[in-house]
């Protein structure tokens, strides 16, 4: 049947061989082929492969193999080429990929590794003897057909074959004539990366020149691909599956004739590259292709083009970007060019830009075709158990650096918030802050495709300075953990070069310490007491007028505004403050979060008290001239009281923020101590803004004679 | 010493029998830092007369030396036996004796100073054996070529 193949007119045979190539097919490994196995070793390789190809036309394969460039230990630089075979490539059962230098290759024997042969002790010149490797268990799959070596010939001339003397199916170092001098050189085994064997001529020379040595290296793995090493110069060749010659897993006429084409001469040869992967607005992809016919070719000729996705990316000549590249291009024999690719528009879906390196020689052609994807940044997306929201992540547009204002409190910006009553417990040794992270992951669009150059994530801002750590936690996934300190905390990352998206952790400051300016205020009451019980009968003391005009009217007993510092400022959202009143406010008293009226009401009690002012009476006008208490409204007046009898103002202040604590609103126990002093404080009375100063109780403005 | 003892059939009546003796030559002195030498001989047993085919490979000093016998068919009449014309490899390898077929691609490991080759082996267009050393140093070797004729042979129809 296969005679009878062959009569058919090319063109025939050709249309024959495409119509199979539209069904899938099965692409088998080397050596692995169950046809091969079961009957064991196959010697009629090429009757073998006629009868496959006829088989082909018979019946479907599945594609499930691809071919993949080994990669070298370092200097390579992996390009996947598509070559039509030379007989010497079928003979051996692998293809060159690429050629690659290592300058700093060593070739001294290893630990693991022993001696071959006893070149080393008596040197040699020639091949006679002992000349083969037993590998054991180990099998190399070499040659045209499925079969593997677990022992292969070596000559001196750094060469390894499945017979001795062999003048085909040879993979070689291409040393040349070389020798091996005793005490100096030495051929050695030993294990490689990946299971691989490493056969080494070590300090071999080629002429009389002792000091001239040179080595060598045959790298086998158990696929079949294999690299030789010639000093520093290296070469990885993939093993050829000879059921697709050309590894593009469509059985096609470089299959059926790998070495051939209709001009009777060795096959048509190009290369096609481009960037699997381009972000919008990134990096530059880059596109390469090259076009090499036989010397003998006639008519021959490439053209690369865009086959599709052209609104997704530009095409430019140079990485300036200054002039766009006109395709399709036709190529020239012999041409190579390189364009680079920009991503303008993400991709619907994977590989949905496509390029297409057209060529023919003399009425055959082949096709190399290759696709990329322009991939952008849909989200970043932030989660954390003890946050406002639980576990539902907060989100933050892809490839914005989404900032965020302390002071926008109508409409924050984004951010995900950890309250700090939700990580933090109080005892008698202060706040114990629960370890708590944040976890951060990058959404791509279409799909989580990574172009080389990969990803950075980094801490964008942390005010008022950092606190706890962060480190990527994967490829698209970093984490924030510990933090110990409320502030604002900005954390951004970029893909291959893409704008950054940014997101903000939110750990919301209260107001600035108190604990200086209240203490000044006490001294400042004290006094005013003193002459107020200097100066009053006890019974105009206990009038609930008096108590009015001296600590209520015209805000005379309260602290008024937003306690602030420029070091470390509260955030507005969960700091709000009425801008009438300047009621409402959380400032920082001994470390923990109070609510700016308990200080207003420690302050009026004990001064009342101080002044001599029955306490009964005092605070009875709380009740008929104030607001309804609530329990640590009461808290805070009768700690004042205490302090008017006895005690000191730390151990009764720290007492009473220890026992408000468990029962403030939600508002203080949300707010993170903010430990800076406050530093705006004002005493203009009627141009104060609440949002940005506040103002001390009336009666310590008029006591201080600093009333404006 | 390397000795090879080939021992022939005559057709017929033959009357008496006798031995001669071939001295080759000795190895040329090596010269650093090629540490290899070699020189062919003619082989004067043929396929035709041969009955059976010894080789003795006697090594005074073997421990940092190879010395090997390569036999095979000099079929492009240069005098050398090269690489792709050799059959046949018996060596000495710092003390490890070997034999190498390369017809077959075998090698054999246990073998003793002195190596039979049945007629059916022998090859057929042999002509030419190399000898090979390979280290510094005197080896100490001899070769010799012993060839054998049998007695007589009666033949009664």
């Amino acid at each position: 049947m296969f005679e009878k193949f062959k009569t058919l007119p090319r063109l025939t045979q050709a249309a024959l061989v495409a119509l199979a190539s539209v069904a899938t097919v099965n692409a088998q490994k080397p050596g692995t082929n169950q046809q091969r196995n079961a009957a064991g070793p196959d010697e009629s390789g090429l009757a073998r492969r006629q009868i496959d190809a006829v088989r082909r036309l018979d019946a479907p394969r599945i594609v499930e193999r691809t071919v993949k460039a080994p990669l070298l230990r370092s200097g390579s630089a992996p390009v996947e080429d598509v070559v039509i075979i030379s007989e010497e490539d079928i003979s051996r059962g692998a293809r060159l990929l690429y050629e690659t230098n290592d300058a700093s290759r060593a070739y001294a024997m290893p630990p693991n590794g022993c001696h071959i042969g006893c070149v080393h002790v008596h040197g040699a010149h020639s091949s006679l003897g002992m000349n083969r490797i037993d590998f054991g268990s180990w099998t190399f799959p070499f040659g045209p057909t499925g079969d593997s070596h677990s022992n292969l010939w070596w000559t001196i001339d750094a060469t390894l074959s499945a017979t001795p003397f062999a003048t085909n199916a040879v993979l070689s170092a291409e040393s040349g004539d070389i020798y091996a001098v005793p005490n100096l050189s030495r051929m050695w085994l030993a294990p490689g990366d990946g299971d691989e064997r490493i056969v080494t001529w070590e300090n071999f020379v080629r002429t009389a020149d002792t000091n001239a040595t040179e080595s060598f290296q045959i790298v086998l793995k158990t696929n079949g691909d294999y690299e030789t090493w010639s000093n520093e110069y290296g070469r990885a060749y993939a093993r050829i599956d000879p059921d697709d010659y050309d590894g593009d897993g469509i059985p096609n006429w470089q299959d059926y004739s790998p070495t051939n084409s209709a001009a009777g001469v060795a096959g048509i040869s190009g290369s096609l590259q481009a960037s699997p992967v381009v972000m919008r607005r990134g990096d530059l992809g880059i596109l390469t292709a090259s076009f090499e016919p036989p010397a003998s070719a006639g008519n021959a000729m490439a053209t690369l083009s865009l086959t599709s996705g052209g609104d997704r990316v530009a095409i430019w000549t140079s990485t300036n970007r200054t002039e766009l590249a006109v395709l399709p291009r036709t190529l020239s024999q012999g041409e190579s060019v390189s364009f680079f690719i920009e991503g303008t528009n993400t991709s619907q879906i994977v590989g949905d830009v496509s390029f297409a390196l057209d060529m023919s020689v003399d009425g055959d052609s082949l096709t190399l075709s290759r696709a990329s994807t322009v991939v952008s940044v849909s989200w970043l997306t932030m989660t954390c158990p003890q946050s406002e929201g639980g576990m539902r992540p907060v989100l933050f547009p892809g490839e914005e650096d989404s900032a965020y204002s302390i002071t926008n409190s109508l409409s924050p910006d984004q951010h995900l918030a950890v309250p700090f009553c939700n990580v933090a417990t109080l005892s008698s040794n202060g706040f114990q802050v629960a370890d708590f992270s944040v976890e951060m992951q990058l959404v791509l669009s279409p799909a989580d495709l990574l172009p080389a150059s990969g990803v950075e994530w980094e801490v964008a801002s942390a005010y008022p300075s950092m606190s706890g750590s962060f480190s990527p936690a994967g490829i698209l996934s970093a984490v924030f953990e510990n933090p110990r300190q409320g502030g604002v905390y900005r954390f951004r990352a970029r893909v291959g070069g893409s704008p950054w998206t940014a997101g903000t952790v939110v750990l919301p400051l209260a107001g600035a310490s108190m604990d200086a300016d209240f203490a000044a205020d006490i001294s400042t009451a004290d006094g005013m007491a003193q002459q107020i019980e200097e100066s009053f009968r006890i019974t105009e003391l206990s009038r609930p007028e008096q108590g009015k005009a001296w600590f209520y009217y015209n805000g005379m007993g309260d602290y008024r505004g937003r306690v602030d510092s420029s070091a470390a400022r509260t955030i507005w959202q969960y700091n709000q403050v009425n801008d009438d009143t300047g009621f409402g406010a959380v400032a920082t008293w001994h470390g923990v979060p109070v609510r700016m009226a308990k200080l207003s009401n420690f302050m009026v009690s004990y001064t009342a008290l101080r002044a001599g002012v029955d306490w009964r009476y005092a605070w009875a006008s709380t009740i008929f001239e104030g607001t309804l208490d609530d329990e640590t409204a009461e808290l805070s007046w009768n700690a004042g009281r205490t302090l008017a009898q006895s005690g000191s103002l730390s151990n009764v202040v720290e007492t009473l923020v220890h026992d408000m604590w468990p029962v403030s609103h939600q508002k203080e126990r949300r707010l993170w101590p903010n430990l800076e002093p406050a530093d705006n404080r004002t005493n203009e009375v009627w141009e104060a803004d609440y949002n940005f100063q506040y103002l001390p109780p009336g009666f310590i403005l008029k006591a201080n004679n600093t009333e404006n | 010493m390397i000795k090879i003892t080939t021992t022939m059939a005559a057709a017929g009546l033959a009357i008496g029998g006798f031995a001669a003796t071939t001295v080759w030559p000795s190895l040329p002195g090596g010269s650093l830092p090629d540490p290899e030498v070699s020189t062919n001989v003619s082989l004067h047993a043929s396929a035709k007369t041969v009955k059976s085919f010894s080789l003795t490979l006697s090594v005074a000093n073997p421990a940092a030396c190879e010395v090997l016998v390569a036999i095979g068919c000099d079929s492009d009449g240069d005098g050398n036996l090269d690489e792709t014309e050799t059959d046949l490899v018996v060596g000495c390898d710092c003390g490890t004796r070997y034999m190498v077929d390369y017809r077959r691609r075998s090698i054999t490991t246990r073998i003793g100073e002195t190596v039979t080759i049945p007629r059916r082996d022998f090859g057929k267009d042999w002509n030419l054996a190399k000898i090979v050393k390979r280290g510094s140093g005197e080896i100490g070797e001899q070769i010799v070529e012993t060839v054998e004729t049998m007695g007589f042979t009666i033949s009664i129809r």
